[in-house]
């Protein structure tokens, strides 16, 4: 098992996000987490990077415990977060943007590392906008760099919260693409999403949220096949 | 006003300005990265000139005393402030802003009375070294060496900054948890580090002021409110968190200071504070500073 989250308890404050949520990942599955805005998705995100850590529960990477390790820790521990609001810094250029993120990653990952040119490769438009301030770039191009900074510390696992979220549907589809280069690619990725079309045709397994909760976990194929699973509980 | 004096007054406020600058641009940068605004810059500041004295007192026999001092002394203060970060700031960072406040101002207290403790409440002096004592001569005029000399310091380390933060990795990295330290540390930025970096760099620019200024002034208790309160005016009127900003503030306080003292010495306090007024009403956010 690559990420294996227990029974974890995260609270902002004195509020209770998100109440035993246990979820599993293997190595090279695509798993999307399902709900709507709000149910605690990018906390679970967050509890995973360290970032708001659970208050009970374990979180274990590889076999070993990462809950209460700090980001940058956990972010050298192979985890890479894509951040829902994208979080570019604006007054780095597109190149420094990907340089200060650029890491080792971890022995078992076994493909050819990410560089400026690699990532270059999957986003061309990178390489144009090479010299540019990152506060400049479209909402596409912001998380085609959000996804290659990420992708620069050579993470084995990924995790991209709501990548589709306010992009028009033509980047929608180029990122899908990208995205399901990455997974061909051998690597992990944990992906949250409300629109549920994108979730579905690149993932291998969902779990369904609702107020903190897991209500619902399987093949994707059997919500595909079973439209009334999502009824019931996503009403779309 | 003869020519002669009004350049050699201009020299003069700007190379006070300079050393403003060095405070300054240590302030803005901590402020920037940290979120602190350090209360106790100035005094750390005033640690540097005591331990300017010191060190040339002591080292008196060897001859470039000063220069050894201007070395050390640095590096000693940015040391202290290393401690300072990791032992004390470090654990106020999630709490409220207030306590900042209350922490940084006890320093103030504590940094102050350890050097009265040590070096008393008298005036101290430092003299001006060679090769830059004496004047010069310059368009047929004669200017002190040391002035221009804390000019050409100012300008080094302007400069020298300037590169450091726009084109190395550390500049990037810098600014990268300047903007949003979550994201970086998500990104795998030792954050940490990089707080206690950017702390003994302030420092360390505070340090060498306080080794600059004795030559031409003196040490003294009371030395640290001073400075912090021109160095707050400089950061405003420049902009909080721009360089170049503290750069063009530090040289118009100079400037005015100086001049100010000359035309209607009566106000000449108040000209700073009534500067910073129409600088906050007219752009809230400083000559060079980004709107929020």
């Amino acid at each position: 098992m690559l990420l294996e989250v227990k029974k974890i308890n995260t609270f902002y404050d004195l509020s209770h996000i998100l109440f035993n949520v246990s979820l599993e990942i293997d190595k090279g599955e695509t798993v999307c987490l399902l709900g709507r805005n709000g149910v605690g998705k990018t906390t679970i995100f967050r509890s995973i990077m360290g970032l708001t850590p659970p208050r009970s529960g374990s979180i274990r990477l590889y076999g070993d415990e990462i809950k209460g390790k700090k980001p940058y820790e956990i972010a050298r521990l192979g985890v890479g977060l894509v951040p829902e609001d994208r979080e570019i810094f604006p007054d780095l250029t597109v190149r420094e943007n990907l340089e200060i993120a650029g890491k080792k990653g971890r022995k078992e990952k076994q493909t050819e590392d990410w560089t400026i040119e690699k990532v270059h490769r999957l986003f061309p438009i990178l390489r144009d906008r090479n010299n540019q301030w990152g506060g400049t770039l479209s909402g596409g191009e912001q998380q085609m760099l959000t996804i290659a900074r990420t992708l620069m510390g050579n993470p084995t696992l990924l995790l991209l919260d709501e990548p589709s979220e306010g992009l028009a549907p033509m980047i929608t589809k180029t990122i899908e693409e990208q995205i399901l280069l990455l997974k061909k690619e051998g690597l992990t990725i944990l992906l949250s999403e409300q629109n549920s079309s994108f979730a579905l045709r690149v993932s291998d397994r969902a779990y369904i949220l609702e107020k903190g909760h897991i209500l619902w976990q399987g093949k994707t194929s059997e919500l595909r096949e079973k439209p009334e699973i999502m009824m019931t509980y996503l009403g779309v | 006003m003869t020519i002669e004096a009004f350049i050699g007054q201009a020299l003069s406020g700007i190379s006070v300005g300079m050393v403003l600058f060095l405070i300054a641009a240590g302030l803005s940068i901590i402020f920037g990265t940290l979120k602190v605004l350090n209360l106790a810059h100035g005094t750390i500041y005033m640690v540097g000139g005591f331990l300017c004295y010191i060190l040339t007192s002591k080292l008196a026999h060897i001859p470039g005393a000063f220069w050894w001092a201007l070395l050390f002394a640095p590096i000693a203060v940015a040391l202290i402030g290393g401690v300072i970060e990791v032992l004390l700031l470090r654990r106020i960072y999630s709490q409220e802003m207030l306590y900042q406040y209350i922490l940084t101002f006890a320093l103030i207290l504590i940094l102050g009375d350890t050097c009265k403790f040590f070096f008393g409440v008298g005036y101290q002096t430092v003299s001006v070294p060679w090769p830059v004592n004496g004047n010069i001569a310059l368009w047929g005029l004669s200017f002190p060496t040391y002035n221009l000399f804390l000019i050409g310091c100012g300008i080094v380390v302007f400069l020298g900054l300037s590169a450091l933060m726009r084109y190395t990795s550390l500049g990037s990295i810098v600014r990268a948890v300047t903007h949003n330290r979550e994201t970086a540390n998500a990104l795998g930025i030792n954050v940490p580090r990089v707080y206690t970096g950017v702390f003994m760099l302030g420092s360390y620019l505070a340090g060498l002021a306080g080794t600059l200024m004795p030559p031409m002034s003196v040490v003294a208790l009371g030395s640290d409110m001073a400075v912090i309160i021109e160095c707050f005016i400089i950061v405003v009127i420049g902009g909080l968190g721009s360089l170049p900003g503290a750069f063009l503030g530090a040289i118009i306080l100079g400037l005015l200071n100086a001049f100010g003292i000359y035309i209607i010495p009566k106000l000449a306090l108040a000209f700073p504070f009534m500067l910073m007024i129409v600088i906050l009403i007219i752009r809230p956010w400083g000559l060079l500073g980004k709107p929020e």
